[in-house]
């Protein structure tokens, strides 16, 4: 079971809010090159569902990747997610990382990942698949930490 | 209830299914149902947005109607493709497609059963509404809830590998003439190694709905029973079939009304009507002299369609433990099983023939490279038939001499079953309905109804929007007089 979890979602035919999802795909094709897919999954996904829950089950540390409309546009933020049950009645379709945390303790009493949520603030999120200039350079900062942190978590 | 009682019934919108819906029960004049009717309130217009695109697009588009059953939306559009190509496909390129619809089966059939309707099996019908959820599957039972979240997620790894795009959802990789990559010795290996716990999985759930099934009586009385006739593809042994095959009805005593049907001549035995209080059509079986069919009991030509229908047309299941649990099944009531609670059953049946049934295609290491016949349109129309995890799914495509679309026109699993859903409607709520006050657990009771069929409403009304749906409770003057609304 990988030690770490790595999901980013979102919806790439939708401008900035493919952020997550392009942030990941880049990082599950450098896991791969690098034949680290032992000690890491990348999930590249357009919305949380419940199988996502049975993949961080086994996870020491989760982290989500998503865009936001709710900071300003460029701006980097990193929370701490705990697991809670969704406050309206919950789909099949789509969740959020805390109800995805607490699915996955429903299934799996003993798990209990660390789980962050690094959420990138969009710009444009209309019908495109490029990004807004801003969320673009915002991506590549994005990017760089992720590298960094990987080399600093994966290190002996 | 009488002259100053409630009239009408409205449920919108309704939960836990594919799309979105109201339900409306009318009272007479003494207060008892005098009909009930599922409504799709809103139009997609696939048929009309494809005209004037190139006819090879239509599989990458068409798949996009539904996120839950793309591969069969693909699976029909390539074959109806096959038929504008005028080619026959190479024999890998088949069994490459037969194994994704297979996966899609094990996917589509599992979110059915454990996300959508496990809350009312496993919590019971009158639970409480905020615990009917697949939380609340997975604070009761844990073991069911891994089951199936296991289960979907392996039919859709096994979509992704077999396409190895990564795609989980729509793979684009089912194509006009075949498929557009071979299979991989990778993901043969890949996928047989998820065999024994999907396998372990699907039978400890075989065995609690089996176990459970008498707790649903008067479901199983009231849930859609009755004579109809029953209709989908069977392969040339008439197996268990949802890729290939020839199209075979029986009626409600089990006897073969018609077979050997070729599916691209679908139009010669279909009709299809339309009603002005939804989007959803109402086809119907029609013999070959042109006369509907009599389904002994129902008005002529009413089929239903999907996993109870499968189950009540083939000859033979051709995997030994689906084969067993089949037997098993056919034997709940002579002839054919008619209660539409059964679907549940026999879509956990599926299942564990889906798993058995990839396992032994993927035993020969030896894969040919060939996969996609290439041509180019030779003929202006083209007609493609696949089984849908709910049921016979047909596209029917016409191009003019550039090899644009002209005319399309889709055949939905959930508008075969449109019709009995209706009907099932109206015979639970006679059922179930049986004073002035209405409790949530009959509004529930209606809503499963519609369930049990499965239906995917955003792929048979061709919806877009809002999803789930209400109940309402109509006068005989047609007033709403109670309204469930759950967002």
């Amino acid at each position: 079971m990988p030690r770490l979890t790595i999901i980013g979602y979102g919806n790439p035919l939708r401008g900035d809010d493919g952020l997550g999802y392009h942030v990941a795909e880049r990082l599950a094709r450098k896991v791969e090159q690098e034949g680290r897919g032992r000690d890491i999954e990348v999930l590249v996904l357009q919305q949380l569902t419940p199988e996502v829950a049975e993949a961080v089950s086994g996870s020491e540390r989760v982290i989500f990747i998503d865009a936001t409309c709710r900071l300003p546009p460029g701006r980097i933020a990193c929370e701490e997610i705990v697991p809670r049950f969704p406050r309206h009645h919950p789909t099949t379709h789509h969740l959020d990382p805390a109800g995805v945390l607490a699915l996955a303790r429903l299934l799996d009493p003993g798990c209990a990942p660390q789980a962050l949520l690094l959420t990138v603030g969009g710009d444009s999120f209309g019908y495109r698949e490029a990004f807004s200039a801003t969320a673009a350079k915002s991506v590549s900062a994005v990017d760089r930490a992720l590298d960094q942190w990987l080399e600093g978590f994966l290190s002996p | 209830m009488a002259a100053n009682g409630p009239t009408r019934i409205e449920i919108a919108p309704v939960t836990r299914i594919e799309g979105h819906a109201k339900i409306t029960v009318r009272l007479d004049e003494e207060g008892r149902p005098a009909d009930a009717r599922l409504h799709l309130t809103q139009l997609r217009g696939f048929e009309k947005f494809c005209e004037g695109r190139p006819f090879y697009e239509l599989p990458f588009i068409m798949q996009r109607i539904c996120g839950i059953c793309p591969v069969s939306h693909a699976l029909a559009s390539a074959k109806a493709c096959d038929g504008i190509l005028a080619v026959t496909i190479p024999e890998e390129g088949a069994r490459l497609r037969k194994l994704a619809n297979l996966a899609q089966v094990i996917q589509s059939h599992s979110l059915s059963i454990f996300y959508l309707s496990a809350p009312d099996l496993l919590l019971g019908m009158d639970a409480e509404p905020a615990t009917r959820s697949l939380f609340g599957v997975a604070a009761a039972d844990p073991q069911l809830a891994r089951d199936g979240v296991l289960l979907r997620k392996l039919g859709q790894q096994v979509i992704a590998l077999l396409a190895h795009t990564g795609k989980r959802v729509h793979p684009g990789w089912i194509v006009p003439g075949g498929v557009a990559t071979p299979l991989t010795e990778k993901a043969r290996e890949e996928i047989l190694a998820l065999q024994p716990e999907a396998l372990a999985a699907i039978e400890r759930s075989l065995a609690w709905l089996k176990r459970i099934m008498e707790r649903f009586g008067p479901e199983i009385r009231a849930f859609a029973n009755f004579p109809t006739l029953f209709m989908g593809i069977v392969g040339p042994n008439g197996e268990l079939e949802y890729s290939n095959g020839w199209v075979r009805v029986v009626d409600a005593t089990g006897k073969i009304v018609a077979d050997r049907l070729d599916p691209a001549r679908s139009p010669e035995y279909l009709s299809e009507a339309a009603e002005p209080w939804t989007y959803m059509k109402f086809p119907r079986f029609r013999k070959a002299d042109g006369a509907e069919a009599s389904s002994g009991g129902t008005p002529d030509g009413i089929v239903r369609v999907g996993p109870l229908a499968r189950l009540n047309i083939v000859d033979q299941v051709d995997t030994p433990l689906a084969a067993q649990e089949w037997s098993e099944f056919r034997a709940l009531e002579r002839g054919v099983v008619l209660s539409s609670f059964h679907y549940h059953y026999a879509r956990m049946i599926e299942v564990l023939h889906a798993i058995e049934k990839i396992g032994a295609m993927l035993t020969q290491p030896a894969l040919d490279k060939r996969v996609q016949a290439k041509a180019e349109p030779n003929r202006n129309e083209g007609i493609g038939l696949a089984e849908a995890p709910r049921g016979m799914l047909i596209h029917h495509y016409k191009i003019d001499d550039q090899g644009l679309v002209i005319w399309v026109n889709l055949t939905i699993a959930t508008g075969f079953n449109n019709w009995a859903i209706n009907r099932g409607l109206l015979q639970a709520a006679k059922s179930f309905i049986t004073g002035p006050e209405i409790s949530d657990g009959t509004l529930n009771r209606l809503e499963a109804v519609v369930r049990a069929f499965d239906p995917c409403l955003s792929c048979a009304s061709h919806a877009i929007g809002q999803m789930p749906m209400r109940v309402q409770l109509l006068g005989p003057d047609g007033m709403v007089i109670h309204e469930a609304r759950r967002e």
